[in-house]
């Protein structure tokens, strides 16, 4: 994804998708132009659905978040931030939107957000600076390959318990993924 | 750090008693304020503006202990708003606001005006003449205009449309990126809390049952459904607020888990929405 400063996004906003695009080009003059009026740090938001893509300080992280499922609001804004920052769609050294800017374009609470960011902070994936914001850290490659794998490995084990249930085959299931795979591309 | 410090306050109102309330709200969030028509919700919001005065008890609202004595200070630093305004009927929005100049130190009159504007509440119609909806969105202006740290929120959102309760929560979001501002929000549509509250404080017949992270509250405790004759007595322990119907049970519980290893999927756990955390915690008082 090419990195755009928001001042120049015009017209040379990151393709997404096609028919996003077109809805962005449409409406990008007005969002674009809308100053918080708290003078901070401009925040530019585009609401679509409920596929968040939001610049702060030039950085573009995309996150969804999702009201109707079990997992907790703070956990998938931990994991759309860790994914952001596995994607490289956030660098190290750069810095994430401020907590409140945050909780106001997700329109979640503050807590939701501090806790997302207390804990990847805790896990290293970011550091805060008193005063000046949270921060991307280094990654350590082998380290966050271990995390995905562990995670991967997690996901195996409820998923051979679902199949289990219709006494699905290991063999079955693989196909299935590479059915799966296909039909992505 | 907290805006409102409330210790062992006590107030009789002819049947109706707040008893010996402890109360901290946060400085920098959101708190909800939940409860049914007569729990008390208003009656304890006149004891933080001044209007009631306890028999017992401290309350320190902002850092002061002495709401008489710091007044003006005070309802300077406080925006309020209530669901009935008590603005002079014959003004206009537009005179008003040479009446409130006087009395706001702070008073940001482009502010107002774009709020004015932003609710498209007529500038130069009389206060008596407005819908009660534009009245509820005047108050909202005037308390937003004068650089108030609390602002304190008493059922702002029940005479309004829907899509400007949406907006009204955008706006409070939109200020509480300072993080000098505290929000004191009492309603009984609790949807609106869902989104934005940091905390939720339900209060019932004059007392606080629970005053804790909106987060921490939803993940601790959750809704179990089960089929009858599941339980037996040390399971039955386990739950809060159980009623039964023809298939089986509902009931809220923080040991979600546990039943979970032991009764495996024959119980269903679900999120809780604050209606239903009421609602459990409502029958459980009655059961005692």
């Amino acid at each position: 994804m090419s990195r755009v400063h928001p001042e120049s996004a015009h017209g040379s906003w990151p393709v997404m998708t096609g028919q996003l695009f077109v809805f962005i080009n449409r409406t990008y003059t007005s969002l674009f132009t809308k100053e918080s009026h708290l003078g901070l740090t401009p925040v530019y938001i585009l609401y679509i659905l409920s596929i968040h893509t939001i610049y702060g300080r030039g950085v573009p992280v995309n996150i969804q978040i999702s009201n109707n499922t079990d997992t907790p609001i703070y956990e998938q804004l931990k994991n759309e931030i860790i994914r952001a920052i596995m994607t490289s769609e956030v660098q190290p050294g750069e810095a994430l939107m401020s907590m409140r800017a945050l909780a106001k374009e997700l329109k979640i609470s503050i807590i939701t957000t501090k806790r997302a960011y207390q804990d990847l902070e805790q896990e290293g994936y970011v550091y805060s600076v008193v005063g000046k914001g949270t921060f991307v850290s280094e990654q350590n490659a082998n380290i966050q390959r271990e995390r995905v794998l562990l995670e991967i490995e997690k996901n195996i084990e409820e998923l051979l318990k679902t199949a289990h249930q219709i006494d699905l085959s290991a063999e079955e299931l693989i196909d299935m993924i590479h059915v799966i795979e296909e039909d992505k591309k | 750090m907290n805006a409102i410090d409330v210790k062992g306050l006590h107030k009789q109102i002819g049947n109706f008693e707040i008893k010996d309330l402890d109360i901290e709200i946060p400085k920098g969030y959101i708190t909800g304020m939940v409860g049914d028509n007569g729990a008390g919700k208003s009656t304890l919001i006149n004891h933080f503006t001044g209007l009631l005065k306890a028999d017992r008890g401290d309350v320190k609202i902002l850092g002061s202990d002495d709401i008489e004595r710091d007044r003006e200070n005070l309802l300077n630093r406080i925006g309020m708003v209530f669901a009935e305004d008590n603005f002079p009927e014959h003004l206009s929005p537009a005179k008003l606001e040479k009446l409130l100049t006087v009395y706001f130190e702070a008073w940001d009159s482009a502010v107002y005006h774009k709020y004015l504007d932003d609710f498209k509440v007529p500038e130069n119609t009389r206060i008596k003449k407005l819908s009660t909806g534009e009245k509820v969105k005047l108050s909202l202006a005037v308390a937003l205009s004068h650089n108030a740290e609390l602002l304190i929120l008493d059922e702002p959102t029940s005479n309004l449309a829907p899509t400007f309760r949406m907006e009204l929560l955008d706006i409070l979001q939109e200020l509480m990126i300072n993080e000098e501002i505290t929000i004191l929000f009492s309603t009984h549509i609790t949807s609106d809390l869902e989104r934005i509250a940091d905390y939720i404080m339900m209060i019932d017949d004059g007392e606080i049952l629970f005053n804790m992270e909106k987060e921490a509250l939803l993940d601790t405790y959750k809704k179990v459904k089960g089929p009858k004759g599941m339980l037996d007595d040390e399971t039955n322990e386990l739950l809060i607020g159980k009623r039964d119907n023809s298939l089986g049970f509902e009931a809220m519980s923080n040991s979600w888990d546990t039943l979970q290893e032991l009764f495996g999927d024959k119980v269903i756990v679900e999120k809780l929405s604050v209606d239903e955390v009421m609602y459990f915690i409502k029958n459980n008082r009655r059961d005692v």
